[in-house]
């Protein structure tokens, strides 16, 4: 399990975490959900270690082996589709074992056939691709996601999501997941905190009471939760 | 068609430049300006003669040491500008105040400080030592701190960083430094060159002596022996940095 215990984060004298309290639990996909701009990404990032806290500490990342999926798919642009799985993958790997692992990865995520293609070759949504499967690759004990689906149309996103979850339930890796779309969190996750404005506090924490097999939106729980969560947190 | 477009602009320019120079020199009324045929005449003796090889070949050596001199340090001081930031502060003022410097104020300084067979390289460095460094430091500081997170975000180790973001990053801007700054020393070193009496066999002291001689033909065929060099080099190295570049 990794705590987040009171954490602070501060700009420039301005406020933007102001003492969060999380728990992320193994096999759990955990999402934060909160308006644009209320300081998710920076309380990912601290999570994830890639900035320090004001106050505050993390709790269980030392050991943990991460992946990130980011907004932007961020590929090295001077790297093949199959370079850039390989940039992420030990060096204690031989290379044909790293051949076979990334060609086994393209397929899952429906790029075989793409391996020698570069990022500019590349469409948004099969960049994005490219992206989970460097993310779910490296066999993460810790998966963060900063709004990964928010440069997608709508069917795309509901592609990108089922991609998700099929690539999740083979080993069920701890996941984080940043978003303001109720839609997706509730689509992708366990259990939900609801961030409020800057600066940010958990208003709500919320356990998604439909199982993993049945989040899709032909749930008739889906709408309820979706209009409850939006009305009496978000348009609070 | 369009590769064999510009060939063919190009071969047309140089020829109507040919007939129109070719005319200009019919009605000349002094004897120094050359038509292209005396400089063509003028160029084959050039190259026919003994010293062709050993001239054009001291011209090169001091313009590729003289390179070498300039790009180690911008490459330590470029890495060093972007560790520590005072550097690059500094390193901006040095290279902007060495860039404003007129270069006949620097051979002039050169020719009466430093021994005469030194003068090119160290004339060659404060000229092109500027644009190699801004290159590599404008490159390094321009790296994506996007890609530089992701790489931090998987714990990705530092040679790897540098071998598979930094470098890539960096070669464009290396690339577009090394092409112009050969160019440069090609102009910097003839300069030079044509104040250095020391050694006659370089192709500034040939064209100092053309000038002696009031022959305004062996000057322009020196120059056209200088441009062709130049753009064989240039060629040269574009097809180099073409051949191991990635398709991206």
């Amino acid at each position: 399990m990794v705590k987040l215990i009171d954490i602070h984060k501060q700009y420039q004298n301005v406020n933007v975490l102001d003492g969060i309290d999380m728990e992320f639990e193994e096999g759990m996909i955990t999402a934060i959900l909160g308006p644009s701009g209320c300081g998710k990404t920076t309380l990912l990032s601290i999570t994830a270690g890639l900035i320090e806290p004001t106050r505050g500490e993390v709790i269980g990342m030392e050991l943990k082996k991460s992946g990130f999926i980011f907004q932007e798919p961020r590929l090295l642009p001077w790297k093949t589709a199959i370079q850039n799985l390989e940039f992420v993958l030990p060096d204690s790997i031989d290379k044909a074992d790293k051949k076979r692992i990334c060609s086994d990865i393209l397929d899952q995520v429906g790029l075989s056939g793409f391996e020698k293609h570069y990022p500019s070759q590349l469409s948004g949504g099969m960049s994005q691709r490219l992206a989970m499967a460097r993310a779910f690759i490296v066999d993460s004990d810790i998966l963060f996601m900063d709004e990964p689906f928010q440069f997608l149309d709508l069917k795309r996103r509901e592609q990108m999501i089922e991609l998700l979850k099929s690539l999740w339930v083979k080993r069920k890796p701890m996941v984080v997941i940043v978003t303001h779309d109720v839609h997706e969190a509730l689509l992708l996750s366990d259990k939900i905190y609801i961030l409020s404005d800057k600066p940010a506090k958990i208003i709500k924490e919320i356990r998604n009471p439909m199982p993993f097999g049945s989040r899709t939106v032909k749930n008739t729980e889906f709408y309820k939760l979706e209009q409850e969560i939006i009305n009496n947190y978000l348009l609070r | 068609m369009k590769k064999q477009f510009r060939k063919l602009s190009y071969v047309l320019f140089i020829a109507l430049f040919v007939v129109i120079w070719h005319f200009l020199s019919l009605g000349r009324k002094t004897l120094i300006f050359p038509s292209p045929y005396e400089v063509l005449l003028s160029l084959v003796s050039i190259v026919r003669s003994g010293i062709f090889i050993a001239v054009v070949f001291n011209t090169l050596k001091t313009i590729f040491l003289s390179f070498v001199i300039a790009f180690v340090p911008a490459l330590v001081l470029g890495i060093f500008s972007k560790l520590v930031p005072v550097v690059y502060i500094v390193m901006d003022g040095v290279s902007a105040v060495a860039r404003s410097i007129p270069t006949v104020a620097i051979i002039l300084m050169a020719l009466l400080l430093l021994p005469v067979s030194l003068t090119p390289l160290v004339i060659c460095f404060f000229v092109v030592f500027p644009v190699l460094y801004i290159n590599i430091a404008e490159g390094l500081v321009s790296v994506d701190g996007r890609l530089l997170e992701m790489a931090r975000s998987y714990r990705i180790n530092k040679r790897k960083i540098i071998t598979d973001i930094y470098i890539p990053s960096l070669r464009p801007f290396l690339i577009a430094g090394i092409r112009s700054a050969i160019g440069l020393s090609f102009k910097i070193i003839v300069t030079a060159e044509v104040f250095n009496f020391v050694n006659s066999n370089t192709i500034g002291a040939q064209m100092y002596m053309h000038k002696i001689q009031i022959d305004l033909a062996g000057i322009i065929a020196w120059t056209i022996v200088v441009v062709v060099i130049s753009l064989l080099v240039d060629f040269i190295l574009k097809k180099l940095f073409e051949r191991s570049e990635i398709q991206w």
